[in-house]
C-alpha cells in the first residue's frame, strides 16, 4: 500500500521534471539560408519576465560591413525595433524593460539590409517565484438563501509583474459562513481558477478570499438574503370591540419567514385589506420589522363588521380574519330645550362615560340635514325661526349606528 | 481729341463697374464666411452613424463554457469591444499616441500598452498592423456577466515596421492569444492579454489551371451603362441580347467589373450581389464563362483598410465561386497604375494578400490580375494562378511581348485588354476610321492565331457616355475611350465586328 504510493509520487515527479525540461527547451531558431549573411545571434533562451532589460549576444558580427543590422522582436503587447549597442567593444541587442516584463510567446527576426537572416522564438515566463497580489471577482454579490441560487469566486492569480501564471498551479479557494470555513484547493486554468459557491439555507454574509503561497486576495462578501416568504397569519389586537370610534385596533402578523425559517428581511411590504359589511373597502400599507408587520385603525363609530387579510404583493398571504364592533348605546338620548334647540346627548360609551369629542351626528328636518360633532357628549342643532315657523316638526337623529325619529312643535 | 475722350469715358465706366464688382464680391465673402460653421441641427450629435473601420474576419468557434450561459448581445459586444482594442493598440503603435487605450484596456494592462507605445516613441520605431482574422473560444464566462476569457486563436495579421521614418520589414504572423476581459464602465476591457502560441504560415495553395483551352473573350458594360454594369440601368434582357451577340461572335468568354464603392465597400449590397448573379444566370444560358474583375475604382491599399476589403472580398466570393458560369477572378484592373501615387510595396503587399485571401475562400477558380502593360505583368508572377496583361502599343511588337512572357512563366499568360479607338473628330482629327480597326482586328488575330493567345478585346460597344473617373474630364481622352467598341452608338456593327465573328 504505502510502496505504490512512493511509485505514484515518483512517477509524478518525474513527470514534472520532464515536462519542466520539455518546456524550457521550447525555444525555437530557424535559420534562413543567406550565403552573405555576416550577422548571427545567439538563441535566446526561455526566461522569466524581468524588469530589467536583457541582452542578446552575437554569434558573429562582421563590423567591416553595413551596420544595418536590427532585431525585431514582437511579443504579447506590441512589437519593438533594436539597434545593437556595443559594450565594451563588444556588439549587443538590449532588449528594454518595457517589452521583457509581459510573459508570452515572442518571436524575434534579424534583420540585415531589410532582409530576415535569423528567425526564432523564445518564451518570456512568469515569474512564479515573485508572486504579486492575488486579484479575486466575486459576483453576485448578493444571493437567495435557497437551493437554486449561488456565486461565484473568480481568482486570478499574478506574478510581481502582472503577469499570468502557467496552468496547473494549485490555489486555495476559502468561504466563510458563520462558523463553518471551507477551503477547496483549484489549479490554474488558462490563468485563472473558479469556484461556483451554493447559497447557504440561512441568511448572512458570506466571506470570501484566496491564497496562493503566500500572496493573498482582498476578502470579498456577498450578502444572503432570505428566499420567499412563506404564508402567515394575522391577528387583531384591540382593548374592546365597541364601535366607539375612539379606540385603536392593531393588527399583527405572525413572523413572515422562508422555507427555511429565514426571517424577512426588514422592510418587506405587506398590505393589510379592510373590507367592512357596508362593502366600504381600503387598505393600510406598512413594512416589516423583524419579520412582523402592523398596521393600525381606529374603530369605527357604527358597529360593524370588518374582513382583514394581509398580503405580500405576489408572494404571500394570510387567511382572511373577521372582526366584529358592537354598538356603545341602545337609544339616542335628546332634549329639546328652549323651544327651539335639539340637544343631542349626552352620549356615553360603554362604561357609561362621555363620548370623546367628534362624534358625528346627523339631524334630518324637512328633507335638509345638518351635521354636527359632539363636545363633552353632546351635539346641538338650533332651529332657525327664519327657516322654521311655528309647528309641528318631525325630525330624525343618527349617530353611532343609531337612528331615532321624534316629533316636536315650535311655539 | 474725341477719341481720347471716349477712351477715357469706357475708362471710368469699366472701373466703376469692376470696383463694385469687387466691393460685392467682398462683401459676399464676408457674409459667406461668416455663415460658415456647424448646422445648428448636429450640434448634439445624435445621427452620427458609427463608420466602421476595422472589421476583420470574426468567427466563433464555441460560446460553450461551465460558467454561465452567454447571451447573444453580449457576444457582440465582446466581439466589438475586443476587436476596438485590438484596433485602438494598432492604431497606438502606428501613430505614436493613445487615443482609445483608456477604453478598452483596464488599468493594469493599459499601464503596459502605454509604456511600450512610448518605448516605440522613444527609438523612433513605428509599427503599422493590422489583423485579418480571429477564431474565438469562450472559456468561461462568469456568473454574474463580469469577466470574460477567450483563447483567440490563429490571429492572422500583418504588420510593417518602420525605422528612423525608414521601411524597414514586413511580415505576416498567425498567432494564439489568451485573453480576460473585465466588463468595467460598460466596456469589456482588456484585463489580461497573452500570446501563447505561434504558428507557421499556411503553405500557399497550388496554382490553378486555367479550365478553358483558348480564352477567345471580349470585355463587357451594357451599352447604356458603361463602368457601372450593376447600376440604375441594369437590365436582364439587355444582358440576354448582348451575350447573344457575343455568342453571335463565337466568343467563349466576358469580363466585367464589380466595382468596389457600387458593390457598397465592406458591407456588400445585396441588391449588386443579386444582379451579378443574374448576369452569371444570363451568361450561363448563353454557355459564356465570366471573369470577375474585383475592386474595380479602389485605390487605397493601406493596411488600415485591408479588413475592409477583405470583407468585401469574402461577402462576393462566397455568393459566386460555386456559380458554373465563372471562369476566374481577376483581383483589380491596372493596379500598377497607382504604384506612383500610393507606392509598389504598398499596391502589391495588397495584391499579395487579397489573392491568399480569395484563395482561402475559393480554392477553386484560377486568380489574376490585369496588369496594363506587357512589362508589368510578371509582378507578383508566383501568386496567381495566369498572367494577365494589357496591349494598347503596335499590334508589330504584340507577338515579341507575349512571347517574352510565355517563355518566362508556365502559367497561362492572357491578353486580357487590346483594341483599337475609331475615334476621329475634333479632338482628334487624325483618328482611326472604321476601316483602320478592321485591319487592326485582322492583323491581331493573324497573330493569335499563330501564337494561340488568350484574348479579351476591348470592348463590344461604342459608348456615349464616359465617366469622368474613367478617363478625366479631357474631352480628347473621354472621346478615345467612347469609341473602342465594335457596334456603334446607332447599333450598326463595324467592319470588325465581321473580322472577329469570320475569324
Amino acid at each position: 500500500m504505502n510502496t505504490s504510493k512512493n511509485i505514484t509520487v515518483f512517477a509524478l515527479i518525474t513527470i514534472t521534471v520532464i515536462s519542466l525540461l520539455l518546456l524550457s527547451m521550447f525555444s525555437l531558431q530557424k535559420e534562413i539560408k543567406d550565403s552573405q549573411a555576416t550577422f548571427s545571434i545567439k538563441q535566446i533562451e526561455n526566461r522569466a519576465v524581468s524588469n530589467k532589460e536583457q541582452y542578446v549576444s552575437f554569434e558573429t558580427y562582421d563590423g567591416t560591413g553595413s551596420d544595418d543590422i536590427y532585431l525585431i522582436l514582437s511579443g504579447t503587447y506590441g512589437t519593438v525595433v533594436l539597434e545593437s549597442a556595443f559594450v565594451d567593444l563588444v556588439p549587443y541587442f538590449f532588449i528594454p524593460e518595457s517589452f521583457t516584463k509581459h510573459a508570452g510567446i515572442v518571436t524575434y527576426t534579424l534583420v540585415h539590409n531589410k532582409k530576415p537572416i535569423q528567425e526564432g522564438s523564445f518564451k518570456l515566463l512568469a515569474n512564479t517565484r515573485n508572486l504579486g497580489a492575488v486579484e479575486t471577482y466575486l459576483g453576485p454579490r448578493s444571493i437567495i438563501a435557497n437551493v437554486r441560487d449561488y456565486t461565484m469566486l473568480v481568482s486570478i492569480p499574478t506574478d510581481m509583474l502582472d503577469n499570468l501564471l502557467p496552468d496547473n498551479t494549485q490555489i486555495d479557494l476559502k468561504t466563510q459562513f458563520k462558523t463553518a470555513i471551507t477551503t477547496t484547493e483549484h489549479t490554474l486554468n488558462s490563468g485563472f481558477a473558479w469556484k461556483r459557491i451554493s447559497s447557504p439555507l440561512q441568511t448572512g454574509r458570506l466571506s470570501t478570499g484566496s491564497t496562493l503561497g503566500s500572496s493573498s486576495s482582498k476578502e470579498l462578501i456577498v450578502d444572503i438574503f432570505p428566499d420567499l416568504a412563506q404564508e402567515f397569519s394575522i391577528r387583531a389586537v384591540s382593548n374592546h370591540n365597541y364601535a366607539d370610534g375612539n379606540e385603536i385596533i392593531s393588527f399583527e402578523t405572525t413572523q413572515i419567514k422562508d422555507a427555511h425559517g429565514n426571517i424577512m428581511t426588514d422592510g418587506m411590504q405587506v398590505t393589510f385589506y379592510i373590507r367592512n359589511d357596508t362593502g366600504a373597502f381600503w387598505q393600510i400599507h406598512t413594512t416589516t420589522v423583524n419579520g412582523y408587520a402592523f398596521a393600525k385603525a381606529l374603530h369605527p363609530q357604527a358597529p360593524s363588521n370588518w374582513q382583514v387579510t394581509a398580503a405580500i404583493a405576489g408572494i404571500a398571504k394570510s387567511p382572511e380574519i373577521s372582526k366584529t364592533f358592537t354598538s356603545i348605546i341602545e337609544t339616542i338620548p335628546m332634549t329639546v330645550r328652549k323651544n327651539r334647540q335639539v340637544v343631542v346627548g349626552p352620549l356615553t360609551s360603554y362604561l357609561g362615560q362621555l363620548v370623546q369629542d367628534g362624534i358625528g351626528v346627523s339631524f334630518h328636518i324637512h328633507g335638509t340635514t345638518y351635521e354636527a360633532l359632539t363636545k363633552n357628549g353632546e351635539a346641538q342643532f338650533y332651529l332657525k325661526a327664519e327657516d322654521y315657523p311655528k309647528g309641528a316638526y318631525t325630525f330624525t337623529i343618527q349617530t353611532l349606528g343609531l337612528e331615532a325619529t321624534h316629533k316636536t312643535t315650535v311655539e | 481729341m474725341k477719341t481720347n475722350k471716349t477712351i477715357y469715358r469706357i475708362l471710368v465706366i469699366v472701373g466703376f463697374i469692376l470696383i463694385n464688382a469687387g466691393i460685392l464680391f467682398g462683401v459676399s465673402q464676408v457674409i459667406a464666411y461668416l455663415n460658415t460653421g456647424a448646422d445648428r441641427s448636429q450640434m448634439l450629435r445624435l445621427d452620427i452613424a458609427k463608420e466602421r473601420k476595422y472589421v476583420p474576419e470574426v468567427r466563433w468557434e464555441s460560446i460553450e463554457n461551465p460558467g454561465r450561459p452567454m447571451e447573444e448581445a453580449t457576444q457582440q459586444k465582446i466581439e466589438k469591444d475586443y476587436l476596438d482594442a485590438w484596433y485602438v493598440k494598432n492604431t497606438g503603435f502606428f501613430t505614436g499616441n493613445d487615443a482609445g487605450i483608456f477604453d478598452h484596456y483596464t488599468a493594469g494592462a493599459r499601464e503596459k500598452v502605454r509604456e511600450l507605445i512610448a518605448q516605440n516613441q522613444k527609438d523612433n520605431t513605428f509599427i503599422e498592423s493590422t489583423t485579418l482574422s480571429h477564431h474565438l473560444t469562450l472559456e468561461f464566462y462568469s456568473a454574474d456577466g463580469t469577466i470574460a476569457v477567450l483563447t483567440d486563436r490563429n490571429v492572422t495579421g500583418v504588420e510593417r515596421m518602420f525605422k528612423n521614418e525608414q521601411f524597414l520589414f514586413e511580415r505576416t504572423f498567425n498567432e494564439d492569444y489568451k485573453i480576460i476581459l473585465l466588463l468595467e464602465d460598460g466596456f469589456w476591457r482588456i484585463r489580461h492579454f497573452e500570446k501563447v502560441a505561434v504558428h507557421e504560415q499556411a503553405p500557399a495553395i497550388a496554382t490553378i489551371a486555367l479550365n478553358e483551352n483558348l480564352l477567345e473573350g471580349i470585355n463587357y458594360y451594357p451599352q447604356e451603362s458603361p463602368w457601372d454594369t450593376f447600376g440604375e440601368n441594369f437590365d436582364a434582357t439587355v444582358l440576354e441580347n448582348d451575350f447573344m451577340i457575343i455568342k453571335d461572335l463565337k466568343l467563349n468568354s466576358i469580363r466585367v467589373f464589380v466595382g468596389y464603392q457600387d458593390f457598397g465597400e465592406a458591407s456588400v449590397s445585396k441588391e449588386r450581389l443579386l444582379k451579378l448573379e443574374i448576369l452569371l444566370d444570363k451568361a450561363q444560358k448563353a454557355r459564356l464563362k465570366v471573369i470577375i474583375t474585383l475592386f474595380d475604382f479602389y485605390g487605397d491599399y493601406r493596411l488600415q483598410d485591408w479588413t475592409l476589403t477583405n470583407a468585401h472580398l469574402n461577402t462576393i466570393v462566397r455568393q459566386v465561386k460555386n456559380h458554373p458560369a465563372l471562369l476566374a477572378w481577376d483581383l483589380k484592373n491596372e493596379p500598377n497604375l497607382d504604384f506612383d501615387t500610393r507606392g509598389e510595396r504598398e499596391v502589391l503587399s495588397w495584391l499579395e494578400q487579397s489573392i491568399g485571401y480569395i484563395k482561402q475562400i475559393d480554392p477553386l477558380h484560377p486568380v489574376t490580375i490585369g496588369w496594363s502593360s506587357p512589362e508589368t505583368a510578371l509582378l507578383l508572377e508566383d501568386k496567381v494562378d495566369m498572367v494577365s496583361y494589357h496591349y494598347y502599343k503596335d499590334l508589330e511588337d504584340l507577338a515579341a511581348a507575349h512571347t517574352q512572357l510565355t517563355s518566362t512563366t508556365s502559367k497561362p499568360v492572357v491578353l486580357q485588354e487590346f483594341g483599337m479607338s475609331t475615334y476621329h473628330g475634333i479632338w482628334n482629327l487624325l483618328g482611326n476610321s472604321e476601316e483602320d480597326q478592321a485591319n487592326y482586328y485582322t492583323a491581331f488575330f493573324k497573330t493569335q492565331k499563330r501564337d494561340s493567345i488568350h484574348y479579351l478585346s476591348w470592348t463590344l460597344f461604342d459608348f456615349r457616355g464616359i465617366p469622368s473617373r474613367v478617363a478625366g474630364k479631357l474631352p480628347w481622352r473621354k472621346n478615345k475611350q467612347a469609341y473602342f467598341g465594335i457596334i456603334d452608338n446607332l447599333g450598326v456593327k463595324d467592319d470588325a465586328y465581321l473580322v472577329i465573328k469570320n475569324r
